[in-house]
Order: C-alpha cells, then sequence, then structure tokens
C-alpha cells in the first residue's frame, strides 16, 4: 500500500521541520512541506495529498487564495487551516463560506492537530 | 510762632493757602507782633505758683493774646474737619484725620500751659502731649505716606554730605595753608580761604551727584520706576510661550519689585466653566476654585475697576461675600485681567512687606499691566493647548499606523510562540510514543539541544518584536532634540516592518553612504516619520516590489530617499498629499487582513515633524513607475566641525 501523503503548506521553517520530525516515526505516511503558496499549488497538483494543512499568511499568495484554487481541483483530499490571525471574519468566511476541515489558531496544540491529520488520512484515499 | 506754623500748615494742607494769601499774612503779622511784645507785655510781675517756680502774672494784653491764640486754633480744627475729613474719603480722610488727631492731642496738651497763669492748679506737663504728636505723625509718615518721607530722608542726607564736605574742606585748606604751605611760600588766611571756595565750587556738584546717586542705590533701590519695571515684566512674559513660566515671571517680578508680601493669579480653566488659583504665593489655600456664577467671578466680571482696599472708601462699599473672598487670598489689591470683553482671569496683591500703601502711579498703572498680564497668559494656555494637541495628533496617527501595525504584528509574534509550543509538545509526543527510547544518548542529547535552540532563537523573535512595538506605541512626551545616527534610525523603522515587507515579497534595497554624519532630532519622532513613508510604500507596492532606502550628505543636511516601485503618485494628486486628512487609502474599517486604513494625517505630520527639526519632506512621483520621498534633516554641527 503506498504511504499516505499529507502536505504542509508554511512559510515558517521551524513548523514544516518540527512537523517532519513528528512523522518521521510514521511509515505509512509521506509528508510533503512547501514554505510558499505557489510551491504548494504545484506540489499539491502533482502529488495530490489526502490532508492539506496550510498557514494563512503566505509571502506570496494567501492561504484563502490556495483553498480557493485547490478545492475545487482536489474534492478528496481534507484542507486543515492554521493560522496567527486573530479575525473573527476571516475565521468564519474561510470555515463556513470556502468550507475547512479543521481551523486551529496559533500556537497550535501539537496533539489536537495531529490527531485530526491521523483521522482524517484514516477516512481519506490519496487520488 | 507755633500758632503761625499750624495756621500756614493748615492752610497749605487744605490746598487754601494761595486763595487765603493776604489773611494768612495778616495772621501772622499779628502773630509777630504778639511773639515780639510777649517779652515785655504779656506779664505784669513773677511770682511763685504752687509748686512750679516763678511764674507770670498776666497782663491785659495776655487777656487779648489767649483770646487770638484760641481762635487761631478752634478755627484751624474747625477747617480741618469741616473742609478736610467731611469732605474726603479714603486715604486723604485717613490723612486728615491722622493729622487732626495728633494736632489735638499737641494742643491739649500744649494748652494745659496757659492754666498756671490765671491760677488753675493744672500742671503743665501735659507738653509731653507735643511728643505724642511727632510720634503719631512720624507713624502716620511711614504707614500712609502723609509725607513724601524719601524725599526728606534723601535730602537730610545729601544736605548732611555736602555740609560735612564744606567744613572738611575748609579746615583741611585752612590746615593745609597754614601747617605746611607757610613754611615754604608766605600764606595768609586769604589764600586759605580763596583755595577752599575754589575746591568748594568745583567739587560741589560733583559730589552733590554722588551723594543723590549712592542715597538712590542703597536705600531706595527698589524704587525703580513702576513704568520701567513693568514695561520690562510685559517684554519679557510677551516672548513667552509656556504657561507656568508665564505665570511664575509675572508673580515673583511683582514679588520683588513691589515687594509683595503675597500675590496670586485667578485663571479661568481650560473649560471655561469655573476659575482657579493658577499661581500665588503666601496665600492661605491654593486650591480654591470659582465657578462661573461665584458671586466674586461675577463682581468681577462686572466691575472692570481695580478694586483697592487700601482705599477705605473702596472698602467700605464693598459686599461681604467680595471681601471675605478677597481675605482669603490675603488680597489688598484685586486686577481684573479682561480679554475681548471676557473675564479670564484677576491678578492680587497682598500688601507691601514695608507697610506702605500702593502710589497712586502704580495704581494707575496697574490696568495697563493687567492688559499684558492677560494676553501673556492667553497667548501661552493657546500654545500649551496647540503642544497637547499636536502630541495627542501626533499619538493618534500613530495609533492609526499601529492599528494597520498590528495585524503583522500579532502574526509576528504568534508565529515565534507556536514554534516554541511545538518545539516542546514535539519532544513530549515523541517521547510518549516511545521514539527515543531507540536513540542512542548522543543522538538524544542532539534532538532535545536543537530544540533548545529552536525555542531560544523563538523566545528572542517574539521579544523583539514586542519591544519594538512598545517603543514605537510610547506616548510621546516633549521631544528630545539629540544627534541620532540615521542608518540606525531608518533600521528601527524598517524592522517593525520586515513582516509586513516579506509578506508582500518586497525586497528592500539599503545604499547608506559611508560616514554619514548624525542629525540633530528626535529619534522616535523621525523613526514615526520613516514607519510612515515605509508603510505607504508597502501599501503602494500591493503584492511585490523593491522598496530602496539611500541616504547621503547634500551640503549641510543628511538626505534620506526612500524609493518604492509601486502605483505612483498622479501628478494632481501629488500636490496635495501633504493636506491634512488626504487619503487614497480606505478609511472604512480595516475588516480583512492586509486591509489598510489611513488617516490622511500621516504625510501632513511627517512633513511637520521634520520641519520642526529644520528639515523638510518632499515627494516626486511617476504613475506606474513608484514613488520617491526625500527626507533632509540638518547635520549635527559639532560633528561636522569634528569631521
Amino acid at each position: 500500500m503506498p504511504p499516505k501523503k499529507v502536505l504542509i503548506i508554511e512559510d515558517e521553517k521551524d513548523v514544516n521541520e518540527l512537523f517532519g520530525k513528528v512523522f518521521a516515526d510514521y511509515k505509512d505516511i509521506q509528508l510533503l512541506t512547501a514554505s510558499k503558496g505557489e510551491e504548494g499549488i504545484q506540489i499539491a497538483e502533482k502529488e495530490k495529498p489526502g490532508v492539506i494543512l496550510l498557514d494563512l499568511r503566505m509571502p506570496d499568495i494567501t492561504g484563502e487564495e490556495i483553498l480557493r484554487r485547490l478545492k475545487p481541483l482536489l474534492p478528496g483530499t481534507k484542507f486543515l487551516v492554521m493560522t496567527g490571525w486573530e479575525d473573527g471574519e476571516t475565521k468564519s468566511r474561510i470555515e463556513f463560506g470556502i468550507g475547512v476541515d479543521g481551523y486551529y489558531s496559533k500556537p497550535i496544540n501539537l496533539e489536537e492537530v495531529m490527531n485530526k491529520i491521523l483521522e482524517c488520512t484514516e477516512g481519506s484515499h490519496d487520488e | 510762632m507755633i500758632n503761625s506754623a499750624f495756621v500756614q500748615f493748615t492752610f497749605v494742607l487744605l490746598r487754601s493757602h494761595q486763595k487765603y494769601q493776604k489773611q494768612l499774612f495778616l495772621v501772622h503779622l499779628i502773630n509777630a507782633f504778639y511773639c515780639y511784645s510777649a517779652l515785655f507785655l504779656f506779664y505784669v510781675d513773677w511770682k511763685i505758683k504752687y509748686t512750679y517756680g516763678l511764674w507770670p502774672i498776666p497782663s491785659k494784653t495776655f487777656h487779648t493774646y489767649i483770646i487770638w491764640w484760641f481762635a487761631q486754633v478752634i478755627l484751624c480744627f474747625f477747617f480741618i474737619y469741616k473742609k478736610g475729613i467731611a469732605r474726603s474719603s479714603g486715604k486723604d480722610k485717613k490723612q486728615y484725620q491722622w493729622i487732626f488727631w495728633a494736632t489735638l492731642i499737641a494742643y491739649a496738651g500744649g494748652a494745659t500751659n496757659w492754666l498756671v497763669w490765671y491760677d488753675i492748679n493744672f500742671p503743665p506737663y501735659l507738653n509731653s502731649g507735643i511728643a505724642i504728636y511727632a510720634l503719631v505723625l512720624a507713624y502716620a509718615v511711614f504707614r500712609h505716606q502723609l509725607l513724601g518721607i524719601e524725599v526728606i530722608v534723601k535730602k537730610t542726607i545729601v544736605f548732611t554730605g555736602l555740609l560735612a564736605f564744606f567744613f572738611g574742606i575748609f579746615a583741611f585748606v585752612t590746615f593745609f595753608a597754614n601747617e605746611i604751605m607757610s613754611r615754604y611760600i608766605p600764606t595768609g588766611r586769604f589764600t586759605a580761604a580763596f583755595i577752599s571756595v575754589f575746591v568748594m565750587i568745583i567739587g560741589y556738584d560733583p559730589l552733590r551727584n554722588l551723594l543723590i546717586s549712592v542715597t538712590d542705590k542703597y536705600l531706595f533701590q527698589k524704587k525703580e520706576d513702576i513704568k520701567t519695571i513693568l514695561n520690562r515684566l510685559s517684554d519679557s512674559i510677551s516672548k513667552m510661550l509656556d504657561i507656568d513660566k508665564v505665570g511664575d515671571t509675572i508673580l515673583s517680578t511683582l514679588r520683588e519689585t513691589l515687594r509683595l508680601e503675597s500675590g496670586a493669579i485667578i485663571l479661568v480653566e481650560q473649560d471655561e466653566k469655573s476659575y482657579s488659583v493658577f499661581n500665588s504665593f503666601n496665600i492661605k489655600s491654593t486650591s480654591i476654585k470659582y465657578d462661573r456664577e461665584n458671586i466674586f467671578i461675577r463682581y468681577l466680571a462686572d466691575h472692570k475697576a481695580i478694586i483697592n482696599l487700601e482705599d477705605e472708601r473702596v472698602k467700605e462699599g464693598l459686599p461681604v461675600d467680595i471681601s471675605s473672598t478677597l481675605a482669603e487670598l490675603n488680597a489688598v489689591i484685586c486686577i481684573s485681567l479682561f480679554l475681548d470683553q471676557q473675564l479670564i482671569g484677576a491678578l492680587t496683591f497682598g500688601k507691601k512687606k514695608s507697610d506702605e500703601d500702593f502710589t497712586q502711579e502704580e495704581i494707575d498703572y496697574f490696568p495697563t499691566v493687567a492688559g499684558q498680564v492677560a494676553i501673556a497668559l492667553h497667548n501661552a494656555r493657546t500654545m500649551d493647548t496647540l503642544k497637547k494637541n499636536q502630541i495627542e495628533f501626533a499619538q493618534q496617527s500613530k495609533m492609526a499606523a499601529l492599528g494597520i501595525l498590528s495585524a503583522g504584528i500579532s502574526h509576528e509574534v504568534k508565529n515565534p510562540l507556536n514554534s516554541i509550543k511545538l518545539a516542546v509538545e514535539t519532544l513530549m509526543f515523541n517521547k510518549k510514543r516511545g521514539i527515543y527510547e531507540k536513540l542512542t544518548k548522543a543522538q538524544y542529547e542532539t534532538e532535545v539541544n536543537e530544540s533548545i535552540e529552536r525555542i531560544l532563537d523563538n523566545v528572542e523573535r517574539a521579544n523583539g518584536v514586542i519591544t519594538r512595538l512598545s517603543q514605537f506605541a510610547k506616548k510621546p512626551k516633549e521631544m528630545v532634540v539629540a544627534p541620532i545616527q540615521v542608518e540606525e534610525m531608518v533600521e528601527s523603522a524598517l524592522s517593525l516592518l520586515a513582516s509586513e515587507m516579506r509578506h508582500g515579497n518586497i525586497a528592500i534595497q539599503r545604499n547608506y553612504a559611508p560616514n554619514l554624519p548624525m542629525v540633530m532630532a528626535d529619534f522616535h519622532a523621525i523613526e514615526e516619520v520613516f514607519v510612515n513613508l515605509f508603510t505607504n510604500a508597502r501599501h503602494a507596492m500591493k503584492d511585490h516590489g523593491t522598496l530602496t532606502v539611500t541616504a547621503f550628505q547634500r551640503d549641510a543636511e543628511v538626505e534620506v530617499a526612500v524609493k518604492d516601485t509601486g502605483e505612483g503618485i498622479p501628478q494632481e494628486n501629488l500636490e496635495k498629499i501633504f493636506d491634512p486628512f488626504f487619503t487614497t487609502k480606505d478609511t472604512s474599517r480595516a475588516s480583512e487582513p492586509g486591509t489598510i486604513k489611513g488617516t490622511g494625517l500621516g504625510l501632513h505630520l511627517a512633513r511637520q515633524i521634520l520641519k520642526r527639526f529644520g528639515g523638510n519632506l518632499t515627494v516626486e512621483s511617476e504613475v506606474g513607475q513608484g514613488t520617491t520621498f526625500h527626507i533632509f534633516l540638518p547635520i549635527f554641527k559639532e560633528a561636522a566641525h569634528a569631521a
């Protein structure tokens, strides 16, 4: 069985590295990381990961823009958002407008997010 | 003789001596006659009376003299009462009263002389009444300026000095001529006298002037001309812009020159609803406050004249409430301060330390002073308000800028916090899953150390963001003008926007000329200007671009050019961007990340701030190409010379 793919799009180097350390022990999951929005979209289009965890604020394009572009392309993919923005309007627009499977405010709780990612990978199939 | 003097004095006092010149002459003539005849016409013989030794037995002439004596005295007292006391008021009335009673005591005492003449056993000891008279009048002279005491003292000193000089010269010259010169050349008295007179003539004028100036200087030092003092006062306060300083200067000048015991400035409050003691010395309560409807304030507003409690008539006519208010302020003089028909306050003076009354000349000049004091206080307060408003204004625009920055800054803080938390939680998560058990001790330590470093780095990062933010948000107090390093200041401003720029995909280029001289300005104020310009540049460049900061010396200034590759400003707006409240930004509430709220004050304030330090702000722009702001700041002079 091919490993399930998880993509993290986040410009914070630490976050990508730390998730790398966590996922190192999960042999059935392949972790992909992108530090810019456009790079993330390219990887997502190519690898079609089952779960995408993304930051909202990116140097090039916003997470919101990424969601708008990827969601139609990847209907089977679960989208999880993490952000440092303390903004209720943005949150409701993304959670209820665009629709995501999880919305986490920074600083996030690793165990909570991991459980969600694992739950999503169980139920999802890479396309 | 005494009567002659008294009659003359009475008429002079009542200012009618010229009108009754002939009558007075006649009185003096009669008195002279009696004076002359007293030696042989007043008595027929001498005899021992009671215990008073030999006493003359009065003649018929003496009887006529007694009648004449009493007629003069009674007439004089009648005149002083009728034409003096009854017709005058205030200080004049007081003067007449003092003279009337003092003279009456003296005459009552003196009159006891006559009783023994007529075999009435009443001792003539009350002659001492005359001594009381002298004392009373001397007191009155000091207390109520009954006479120009200073003139008397001055003249006495000058006269004594001159007299001493004449005697001294005469004695010295005579001694010199007789004892020394005569040894060599024959000299006589005439030679000595001649030389003395010569020296006296030559020395008289210079000595007299010297004595006058010395007495003026040491005895009447404070007696500078009131006009000179007050002109100097109004001159210095009109140039002051600090209201507290104006208040201090007014009171300390008046206190020293008029030698006041106490004084106060009452000033309308900023809200114009009440009046309070603004500045004072030696008054009982400094926290007094009067509202607009207070009877004292209303009285001041209605009566524009000076309230002078040293004037008995004024004192008597004053409502009790006003008197008690003035007593609270230890005031004997109260001058209302008006500006444009509006009562803005009052100036109150306590009595003089010397116990002297205020002179008419001083009182006449007080309204002029009041006018100037009112203007100076008003101007200083306006400046004060302006200054406070400007600080408030600057703070508001800064807060607006902060609003723009805050989203980015919160992001900047949340990210390091997120990394710290994740680093710790990764260790815990992996430990729970038994991952570290599979590692060697060295591998495990590397893992832990890596996490510790990651945590420390992020703590530093978060701390830096917060420090910069709090420095920027700090409410400005008075500006501190000091030499500052341009690069340091520009970098400080850039660091605040580093996150914004990175997310906006904006590259930053720095071209600082080597050995840039320092400039004179307030670090935080200028930093704010740059934050403003960088924020504008960031906004102009939307999603990508290059911000170029160039700094170099141009003549006596350092020029910093802030160039963006943004959309540029249309020519028609270029002139307007420095106007207050001009903005092209969305002024509605920021509703999403990246939305920038503009106040339209940023550039206006930026230019104002720079001009305040002798600098300037100019702009050039081309639509589609970008905008360049040029900041000019004067070079710190000492550094320029040293270089």
